[in-house]
């Protein structure tokens, strides 16, 4: 569902990610770990369109993000780490034009389930500015699920939830994936990651260090057999 | 605490000098920084400067400059009381929240901070038109603390006019009794300088060429002489030729000068509010400062009923509606035509005042070209003010850029929200304009009056998207120049940006159009010789038909670039 080869992105001289290549399947949740500064959010970035990458290719339900961008943004959403609203538009007006953005045909319906799921139904006619940051998040997570994408990307999806939004915020992407959606999370929570990646990528310095689940890269590296996954961060990322 | 606040202060300066001087090496900033430097040389006399001119004892201030400083110095204080203009005034930057709103200081202290803020922009103006006075009259050392003791003063009147709009918002009818005095002042100002004005309408109507000079001697006489006296107290220290007349003229405007800080600060005071108001406010703060905003040390956003919008979205369709959609909201939800209809109204009343004497024909005549002079000075200031585009939306860029659309569509998508807006502003001004005009008689030829104005609401559209393209472009290209992104440019650097930003949309605009200009003359050259007058219609019609072309044109070749922006390297994201 998700393709990617040789991505790299340079800024001048610097490279902030280099010659990175993973694929995600649909159903398949890839947790992105990396420090900070790791080039996480380049590589995020990158597979969304919001930056061209240096070189490399990026392809996204079979359509290649640099050549057929439209296409293959259709089939994707992205949740950042700081939600990104229009200040103007209440809660249902974002709902409305993120459904005519991907033209849903059933928008009523998927709006009023979703702003239910994500406990927003009586903000709908609030504005961002009257919303806490936790309710901010809820609406980007809502906007980016109203067309059923199949590949969802979350940066840091948790920050500022309560635990109840948190709770039913890992439900939803645990479902989003047993629906067959490819999902990248990246976390610095390693607890999150732990119970809800099938499927780790770590990230240091820009270049991949370590791919696959908890048990392949722990074998790949016998000191770390038994260890827990802040440990084998630590030892993959010092 | 004025200790703490100015060493604050200072490492602030500094580190932005350092900021500015850093990427100097970058050569938009550098190529801004000369225009900047080139434009304040040339507007403040240029070479001139440095030559040699009379006598100091013989120099003079030019008699227009002296009648005219006070009465503009009033309209910006009309300005600040009337409109919005002193909603600046007291804004705090999220750093200053953070280190400051949580620390233990009175409201008394927030402002002296302010107060002190706004000390060096004040310096460096002084020192700028210290510089450019130089050829001017009275010894060269008076004009730093004269310069520095207007400012100063204007600067605080801005600060207190803020504080009584703010205690009026906050505290309904309380507020206004609690400032009756400041109140009852102002308007007694504007009745005096309102009173004087009329005063003189006879002579103006007789002679409405010589408005400045009679309204300049209306201003030397009571009431409004009276009323102006605070100004021109401050002024004076600029105007003073000897030195004795300087030193008495400087005492008095820092009398001036204090007894405007003692009214901003028991304005200041009288604003501690209860501890549950503060509370909410803080609140609502650190989620402004969250999301990166600026905030006001008042509330001021109060929940208020929202515009619907004007038309509804579907759920299905060209997605690049819903961002036309979008940004039509964003105009009717955050500008209000209220402002610019009265005063368009007034003006046009203004002059069938003026001009009812000569007959009800002129009167209707200069009301109407009042409208229409209005609708033309939209066609030249409208794409700066007029920014529910991608100058609004690149704010954004993070979520846009996740958004299925093609850099064509969401190009024309944006120029469509802000084409729309302004062509409706110019189209509800053009009509009644052309109807006025029409009324009055004085048009020989009503057909002419009336196809010129269809021509124009045809062309109009075109016009003012390649107006506002231009500006779009120079916000995807160099995002800092429209203000936008993190990295924007400052000071002479910001005046240097805007320069090149208004002579290169002049440029662009103009050569935009000879391209239509040599079709519609070649075709109506062609046309006239077999259809006479007539053949005007085919050349305006490929003229107008031109311009959507260069409008399509400039939409792909913005798509392109908006395609390519790499939102990092532009600053729009870290």
């Amino acid at each position: 569902m998700i393709e990617v080869s040789n991505l790299t992105k340079y800024y001048g001289d610097f490279a902030a990610v280099t010659e990175l290549s993973f694929s995600v399947q649909g159903g398949e949740v890839l947790g992105m770990l990396g420090p900070n500064g790791a080039g996480k959010t380049t590589t995020l970035r990158s597979l969304v369109g919001i930056i061209r990458p240096t070189r490399g290719s990026i392809h996204i339900a079979g359509h290649d993000l640099l050549n057929d961008p439209v296409s293959a943004k259709r089939a994707l959403a992205f949740v950042p780490d700081e939600p990104q609203l229009f200040e103007h538009l209440t809660v249902l007006e974002h709902m409305l034009f993120m459904a005519r953005i991907h033209s849903v045909s059933d928008a009523k319906s998927q709006i009023d389930a979703l702003l239910e799921d994500v406990e927003l139904s009586d903000k709908r006619n609030v504005l961002p500015a009257e919303l806490s940051r936790g309710m901010k998040q809820k609406l980007a997570i809502a906007c980016g699920l109203i067309h059923d994408p199949r590949a969802l990307l979350l940066d840091e999806p948790l920050t500022g939830l309560d635990p109840g939004a948190i709770k039913r915020t890992k439900l939803t992407i645990r479902r989003q994936a047993e629906r067959g959606a490819a999902v990248i999370l990246s976390s610095h929570l390693l607890s999150l990651v732990e119970e809800l990646c099938t499927r780790l990528l770590v990230i240091h310095k820009g270049k991949l260090v370590a791919a696959g689940s908890m048990e392949e890269i722990a074998a790949s590296r016998p000191e770390l057999a038994g260890r827990g996954l802040e440990d084998i961060f630590l030892a993959l990322t010092t | 605490m004025i200790r703490h606040f100015l060493y604050f202060i200072g490492i602030d300066f500094r580190n932005k000098i350092k900021r500015r001087v850093a990427r100097l090496r970058s050569p938009r900033y550098a190529i801004a920084l000369l225009f900047g430097l080139a434009y304040f040389f040339f507007a403040f006399g240029g070479p001139a400067l440095f030559g040699t001119g009379p006598p100091r004892a013989e120099r003079e201030w030019p008699a227009g400059l002296v009648a005219a400083a006070p009465f503009y110095l009033a309209l910006l204080v009309i300005w600040w009381w009337l409109g919005p203009g002193s909603r600046l005034a007291l804004n705090f930057t999220p750093a200053d929240v953070n280190l400051l709103f949580t620390a233990p200081l009175t409201r008394r202290q927030l402002i002296q901070f302010k107060l002190l803020r706004a000390q060096a922009p004040i310096l460096f103006t002084s020192l700028l038109v210290t510089l450019f006075a130089q050829r001017a009259a009275g010894p060269w050392w008076v004009h730093l603390p004269s310069a520095w003791v207007l400012f100063t003063t204007m600067n605080l009147h801005q600060v207190g006019a803020e504080l009584v709009h703010t205690s009026a918002k906050q505290h309904g009818l309380a507020g206004w009794r609690r400032l009756r005095v400041p109140l009852l002042v102002f308007v007694a100002w504007v009745a005096a300088l309102g009173w004087s004005i009329w005063q003189v309408m006879p002579p103006l109507r007789a002679d409405v060429g010589k408005v400045f000079v009679i309204l300049g001697e209306a201003f030397t006489q009571p009431p409004a002489s009276i009323a102006l006296a605070p100004l021109r107290i401050v002024l004076q220290p600029m105007l003073a030729v000897e030195t004795v007349e300087w030193l008495s003229a400087f005492a008095l405007a820092l009398l001036v000068l204090v007894a405007h800080y003692i009214w901003v600060m028991r304005t200041g005071v009288a604003f501690e509010e209860s501890a549950a108001e503060a509370a909410t406010r803080t609140a609502a703060i650190v989620e402004a400062v969250r999301s990166g905003k600026r905030v006001s040390l008042y509330d001021r956003t109060r929940p208020k009923k929202l515009k619907p919008p004007w038309f509804p979205l579907g759920s299905t369709g060209e997605p690049a509606v819903a961002v036309l959609w979008k940004n039509v909201l964003y105009y009717t939800r955050n500008f209000s035509l209220f402002i610019p209809i009265a005063v368009t109204c007034f003006a046009a009343l203004f002059g069938v005042i003026v001009f009812t004497e000569e007959g009800s024909s002129l009167a209707l005549l200069v009301a109407g070209l009042v409208y229409l002079g209005f609708a033309g000075l939209i066609a030249v200031l409208g794409p700066l003010g007029f920014r529910n585009d991608l100058r609004n939306d690149l704010r954004n860029i993070q979520l846009l850029r996740t958004l299925p659309i093609g850099g064509a569509r969401m190009v024309a998508a944006q120029l469509a929200g802000s084409t729309s807006a302004m062509t409706a502003a110019q189209v509800a001004l053009l009509i009644p304009g052309v109807i006025l005009v029409l009324l009055s008689g004085r048009m020989p030829q009503a057909s002419l009056v009336i196809a010129g104005a269809l021509a124009a609401v045809l062309a109009l559209p075109a016009f003012n998207a390649i107006a506002l393209g231009i500006q779009n472009g120079i916000a995807l290209w160099i995002p800092a120049w429209s203000r936008i992104g993190s990295d924007q440019p400052g000071g002479v650097e910001f005046m240097g940006a805007q320069m090149m930003n208004l002579f290169g949309s002049i440029l662009m605009f103009t050569i935009a159009l000879i391209p239509p200009l040599i079709l519609g003359s070649i075709v109506f050259a062609g046309a006239a010789l077999k259809w006479g007058n007539y053949g005007v219609v085919p050349g305006a019609l490929l003229f107008i038909a031109a311009l959507y072309g260069e409008v399509l044109l400039m939409v792909n070749i913005l798509g392109n670039v908006y395609d390519r922006l790499d939102p990092v390297e532009s600053g729009l994201l870290k």
